[in-house]
């Protein structure tokens, strides 16, 4: 008896040997190590993470350890729960919604843009003392490439033909779910555009949670269209040779998303992390992040003669502003209240 | 006295979520009662449409069950089927319903479909056990003496069956209640049930208060509905189950009909994105190969330290039986929600290191323990009360009773409880998402690929973690069963 139980105590215990000094491998002894803070799918096999990480650790004579959020809404919870423990030298993937909470809920260590060249789009997020943006993207809706007409403005989206048929995020957990409600209530006006929101209620399919969950649900055929990203039909064209997808170019001015990247107060490796954003905003980093992540790169020039620089051409409400989180609250709120049943 | 301490610091254990956020973020907060309502309104809704779907599919399948009698092999593999979609991490039924069926039903609908199909089974096995039980031989003697199909059911197995009915559906609604991960996917943000919005309390805007109350509530009202179904089965007489027994004026063939056809359909959801691009699964499989072997690894660490816990927790639970409070705690309390409970050890203990490894499985632990407990282990428990009653009359000690009498009783419903915890430690993605800092594991790995536009290889990945969690059931439950064993025979 005592022997098997021996057995399996020491089986057990090298199984878990095993996996720690996998993890430990990659903060070996002596050289320092980053610490990158950002949502999975940036830093997984297939995003733009990985290839980053190579090309930093050819030059810094460092190592590179990624810490993984779900998705960039849970990167500012972890950070306001584990603060300092959670060892974080840099945080990628804060959108400009997150920004003023991030300002009043951590300690940022200030970063200078002065040389960057970007896109026009890009020039007006430049302004933040704290963050840096480092790729932006156009949100619109996503359909299948049929020959049917497709809606040509917001409101035909509300056309009965589309009842229960478009994909949406829940705007409380999501950046492009709040971006969508943003986008309708800067175009129409406040009272007019909560009585728009009330109407596509009867339109949604869904509000889920993540981008992912909804844009899964329309590849997976519940839904007609959803909202995304109008790089999301140049991913399957590339990754799996499918002209399947088309993203519609609304009458409407489309918003745009920066994905902005910052050094917390706390860092260890202070220096080393802003050496990571000027590779991230050099030529090298931002193809690498162009052509991972699918959104646009910030600096002048990077997208020119590629797939991406035709879709930079749309027309873009390119009015940058950082709502404040009350502001942010109080619009949430009553989006709440819509989606219960209650009149706007 | 030792015991009884015992049983005090196993309580505070799985109150501790509660326990430790009240004492950190206090009661101080703001509920707006008009979403409070409607949250308790979804999650009644969809828990009694999941109920009666449940018993109504249920019954008709349990019916098809008695088909063949207890304990022949084909009714055991019926049975084994049955079992299946309750036994899977929801993860499976969720992608393999949304594969199936387009535009399937978001909302309290949806819930309510989806917590159907995965509840039915369950239902079947033991209304079918149940009806042989109670009125195998009156139906019987009904068939003999000539009695038709419509008076049998009206005379005997209607009366004869409700106050299982209504247990059963107690039972259901309890678990369809308190359910997180079928309402967030397929509530499609129209059917915010509690646990949802415990859940966003959190995520969103961090009211940690607010949450902790509102699961509070929650847990006051399943408690109440547990008390009730408790009360229920104390005035419920065990049958005896008399051997093989012709029911054919109560047996529907057509049951089985609607189990196979149901089970194909998921299974055909589920294996669509295979068949549909075969190639890409080869493609798929070869470009993620070198990084499957350390996932593979961590599955495992996280799956087996899940079961061992589960096995040691259920092993304490059968030394410190019987005790009327402590059962009927563990009876009636639901855990506290998924995110309460992951976000109170993400807080509490550091996060680096291996650390992730012995909270994972602490916290699913944690989740899982009382569940498990109702599921079968009570009854198993309770069937020994009474040779617990006559050794402890006979001046036996409680260890002696425990080694002697409970140990080589129940290991094996230990071991295959915590196989079965192992199975869905193996397929978790939510509760380590919230804990790890990097992904460790197969279901980690499924869930990121489902963050990056790469839904179909999601699923295939999902096909190893299938896999996986199979041959880790088949090992577990083989290991643990061989360790109860000797440490049986070694005790005698």
């Amino acid at each position: 008896m005592k022997h098997f139980v021996f057995f399996i105590a020491v089986v057990f215990s090298l199984l878990f040997l095993a996996v720690v000094n996998r993890n430990d491998d990659r903060s070996s002894m002596g050289t320092p190590t980053l610490r990158v803070f950002a949502y999975s799918s940036f830093t997984n096999k297939w995003g733009p993470g990985p290839l980053l990480k190579a090309a930093f650790e050819k030059t810094c004579e460092c190592k590179v350890e990624f810490i993984e959020g779900s998705d960039s809404g849970i990167l500012l919870q972890r950070l306001k729960i584990e603060g300092e423990s959670l060892g974080a030298d840099l945080v990628i993937g804060l959108d400009q919604f997150d920004l003023d909470k991030a300002q009043s809920e951590q300690q940022w260590r200030k970063i200078s843009t002065e040389e960057l060249k970007v896109y026009p789009q890009v020039r007006s997020a430049l302004g933040q003392k704290y963050f840096i943006p480092y790729d932006w993207g156009v949100l619109t809706f996503v359909g299948h490439s049929t020959k049917e007409r497709k809606p040509q403005s917001l409101d035909e989206l509300l056309d009965p033909l589309y009842e229960g048929k478009i994909a949406l995020q829940d705007p409380r957990t999501s950046s492009p779910g709040l971006q969508f409600v943003a986008w309708v209530l800067k175009l129409k006006g406040e009272e007019e555009g909560f009585r728009y929101l009330a109407k596509m209620m009867k339109q949604a399919h869904s509000f889920s949670p993540t981008w992912s969950s909804s844009y899964g649900l329309f590849t997976g055929g519940q839904a007609r269209m959803v909202y995304s990203y109008i790089t999301s039909p140049l991913y399957h064209q590339v990754e799996e040779k499918n002209h399947g997808y088309m993203a519609l170019t609304l009458n409407e001015p489309l918003p745009i998303q920066y994905e902005f990247v910052g050094i917390p107060e706390f860092c260890r490796r202070c220096e080393l992390s802003e050496k990571f954003i000027n590779l991230m905003l050099s030529d090298e980093g931002q193809k690498i992040l162009m052509t991972k992540n699918y959104m646009f790169p910030v600096k002048e020039g990077v997208a020119d003669h590629t797939d991406y620089a035709p879709l930079m051409n749309v027309k873009v409400f390119d009015h940058f502003e950082v709502p404040s989180s009350e502001e942010v609250d109080r619009i949430l709120r009553k989006w709440s209240d819509i989606r219960r049943g209650d009149q706007p | 006295m030792i015991r009884e301490t015992l049983r005090v610091v196993f309580t505070v254990y799985l109150l501790f979520p509660f326990i430790f956020l009240f004492y950190q973020f206090g009661w101080g907060a703001q509920i707006s009662w008009a979403e409070l309502w409607w949250a308790f309104k979804n999650s009644f809704y969809q828990a009694f449409a999941s109920a009666v779907g449940s018993l109504l599919l249920g019954l008709w399948v349990a019916l098809g069950l008695l088909k063949f009698s207890s304990g022949a092999r084909v009714r055991r593999f019926l049975e084994a089927l049955c079992l299946t979609p309750n036994f899977l991490p929801p993860l499976f039924i969720l992608l393999a319903v949304l594969s199936a069926v387009p535009s399937f039903p978001m909302g309290v609908s949806g819930i309510a479909i989806v917590h159907t199909l995965i509840n039915f089974g369950l239902v079947a096995v033991m209304l079918a056990r149940r009806m042989e039980e109670q009125m195998g031989r009156l139906v019987e003697v009904s068939f003999v003496l000539g009695a038709s199909r419509l008076k049998t059911w009206s005379r005997i197995v209607l009366p004869l069956l409700k106050g299982d009915l209504l247990s059963l559906g107690l039972f259901v609604f309890i678990i369809c209640f308190g359910s997180f991960s079928v309402p967030l996917i397929v509530g499609g943000g129209k059917g915010t049930t509690l646990e949802v919005l415990i859940y966003e309390k959190i995520r969103l805007s961090s009211e940690w208060s607010g949450a902790v109350m509102i699961a509070a509530l929650q847990s006051l009202f399943i408690f109440s509905f547990a008390f009730i179904l408790m009360q229920r089965e104390k005035g419920q007489k065990k049958g005896i189950f008399e051997g093989p027994l012709h029911l054919k004026l109560i047996a529907a063939p057509s049951g089985l009909a609607v189990l196979l056809v149901l089970l194909a359909g998921l299974i055909a959801g589920y294996m669509k994105p295979f068949f549909s691009d075969f190639s890409g699964v080869i493609r798929f499989y070869q470009d993620i190969g070198g990084d499957l072997l350390p996932l593979l690894m961590g599955t495992l660490v996280i799956s087996l330290m899940t079961g061992g816990l589960v096995f040691m927790a259920l092993s304490f639970i059968a030394y410190l039986w019987p005790s009327y409070w402590f059962s009927r705690f563990l009876q009636s309390y639901l855990a506290p929600s998924t995110a309460l409970a992951c976000f109170a050890f993400l807080v509490v203990v550091p996060n680096g290191g291996a650390w992730p490894y012995f909270k994972i499985p602490i916290t699913l632990l944690l989740l899982n323990i009382t569940g498990l407990f109702r599921l079968s282990f009570r009854s198993t428990l309770e069937d020994l009360n009474r040779q617990y009653e006559i050794a402890w009359l006979m001046g036996a000690k409680p260890g002696q009773i425990f080694k002697a009498i409970y140990w080589p009783q129940v290991y094996f419903s230990i071991a295959a409880l915590s196989a079965l915890c192992a199975i869905w430690a193996c397929g978790d993605y939510a509760v380590s998402r919230i804990l790890a800092p990097r992904t460790l594991s197969l279901a980690m790995m499924t869930d990121t690929l489902m963050s990056g536009y790469r839904i179909n290889q999601a699923v295939m990945l999902s096909g190893l973690v299938l896999v996986v969690g199979v041959l880790i059931f088949v090992g577990v439950l083989g290991g643990l069963y061989v360790l109860g064993q000797r440490l049986a025979s070694s005790k005698r």
